[in-house]
């Protein structure tokens, strides 16, 4: 048993001895001191249930702080009543402000800290909405501005191209339209040509038509004039026509 | 009204909370962590309740912190990680033999601790380790006198249970 005491006995000495020596590291204790307050912090008040600051335990902190300061200048108004001759204010004032401000500087010293952090984080946040409310609206605007500028520069630039499409459409249509003026009196003047070449033609005919009927004439009255030496029977005899 | 400086605090009673980890977890990264995690631990408490004694809130939460890390390490490590970790400390003794024998103790015992049930644990550490009466030791772990003195019993009847059977172990091995 006295063994058994001795082996456990033997262990507790041998940690207790290889622990005496060491110290928290500087670097560890810096990097705690960094994660903890650096001025002081009041305690909290036996009743106080909530880790993290609430503005209810403010309120709580801060009714506390009336109560005591409202018992305080009751305390004072009872006494100066009561009182057989004027207490000295400022000997009262001195008397009383070391004590209040003991009690009361911590605590209205951590609710403006805590009013002061909540407002900062507010303004950040608004501040925060506000600049990206108004980056949102410039962004617009001038997206809008460029929208309608590229939208102008398109209308002007495709007008330009209408109106040059228009003009090459009409030159071409007016240079249809001479091409056929030219052809329409080319065919015109060919056939004014062709029918003068007609008349001509025709009075030429006419002519030579006259001509011939007029040698057959005359050729029928000799052949009527001149009568055959022998004549056979069955042979008509041609008689002149006149 | 009571007012916490806690540069003060760390100050004061660092040292004692640094030993009272190391002394469960043998090595210094986990010592830093186990340090760091008691007094955020204290400071919230502090802003949540009253403290009685500050001293023995800091040396109960690195007890309790401490013994949470070496459980953890002897589920993940076992027995070999723990023994590679802790044989790093204390080289600068005289006798190599003895110093080997002593850190071979001292782990066995770390080992034995962190295989109890985490109320004896904490009871043996505050009584042994940090010198607690069971009085002391009945307050910091809330429980009565009587139950401080059945956990501090039963637990020094595992650890020396523990170390027999693995002295008995080591004296069969070795011719």
């Amino acid at each position: 048993m006295s063994e058994e005491r001795d082996i456990l006995g033997q262990a507790i000495d041998a940690v207790k001895r290889q622990a005496a020596d060491s110290a928290p590291p500087q670097e560890v204790v810096n990097k705690v001191l960094a994660q903890l307050p650096a001025a002081p912090v009041p305690a909290a008040t036996p009743g106080a249930s909530s880790i993290v600051p609430t503005p209810r335990r403010l309120s709580f902190v801060a009714r506390w702080a009336a109560a005591a300061a409202v018992l305080l200048l009751a305390g004072y108004g009872v006494g100066r009543i009561s009182a057989p001759r004027q207490p000295d204010i400022d000997e009262l004032r001195a008397a009383l402000l070391p004590s209040l401000a003991a009690s009361l500087e911590p605590a209205i010293r951590q609710r403006v800290f805590e009013e002061a952090t909540q407002g900062y984080q507010q303004a950040m946040v608004t501040g925060y909405v506000r600049l990206k409310d108004e980056f949102t609206e410039q962004y617009r605007a001038d997206m809008d501005r460029f929208a309608v500028q590229i939208f102008a520069a398109s209308n002007s630039v495709t007008n330009q191209l209408l109106t040059q499409l228009v003009g090459a459409v009409e030159k071409s249509q007016q240079q249809d339209r001479q091409w056929i003026t030219t052809a329409l009196e080319e065919i015109e003047a060919k056939r004014a040509a062709e029918a003068t070449e007609l008349g001509t033609a025709l009075v030429r005919l006419a002519a030579h038509t006259e001509t011939q009927f007029q040698r057959t004439n005359d050729i029928v009255r000799s052949l009527a004039n001149t009568k055959p030496e022998t004549t056979t029977p069955n042979t008509p005899q041609i008689e002149t026509i006149n | 009204m009571q007012v916490y400086d806690w540069q003060a605090i760390v100050k004061d009673h660092g040292p004692a909370v640094w030993q009272t980890a190391y002394r469960l977890l043998g090595n210094r990264s986990d010592t830093a962590d186990c340090f760091q995690e008691t007094f955020l631990g204290a400071l919230e408490i502090s802003r949540a309740q009253s403290v009685r004694s500050m001293s023995g809130l800091l040396v109960r939460l690195a007890t309790t912190r401490a013994i949470d890390k070496l459980r953890q390490r002897c589920r993940r490590e076992k027995y070999q990680g723990i023994r590679q970790e802790a044989s790093l400390a204390g080289q600068d003794e005289g006798d190599p033999s003895q110093h080997a024998e002593t850190e071979e103790l001292t782990l066995r015992l770390r080992v034995a601790i962190g295989q109890l049930p985490a109320q004896e644990a904490k009871a043996f550490c505050l009584r042994y380790f940090n010198e607690m009466s069971y009085r002391e030791v009945a307050r910091e772990l809330e429980i009565t006198t009587g139950t401080a003195g059945v956990l501090l019993h039963r637990a020094k009847t595992r650890l020396r249970a523990t170390l027999e059977d693995e002295r008995a172990e080591i004296d069969e091995v070795s011719p």
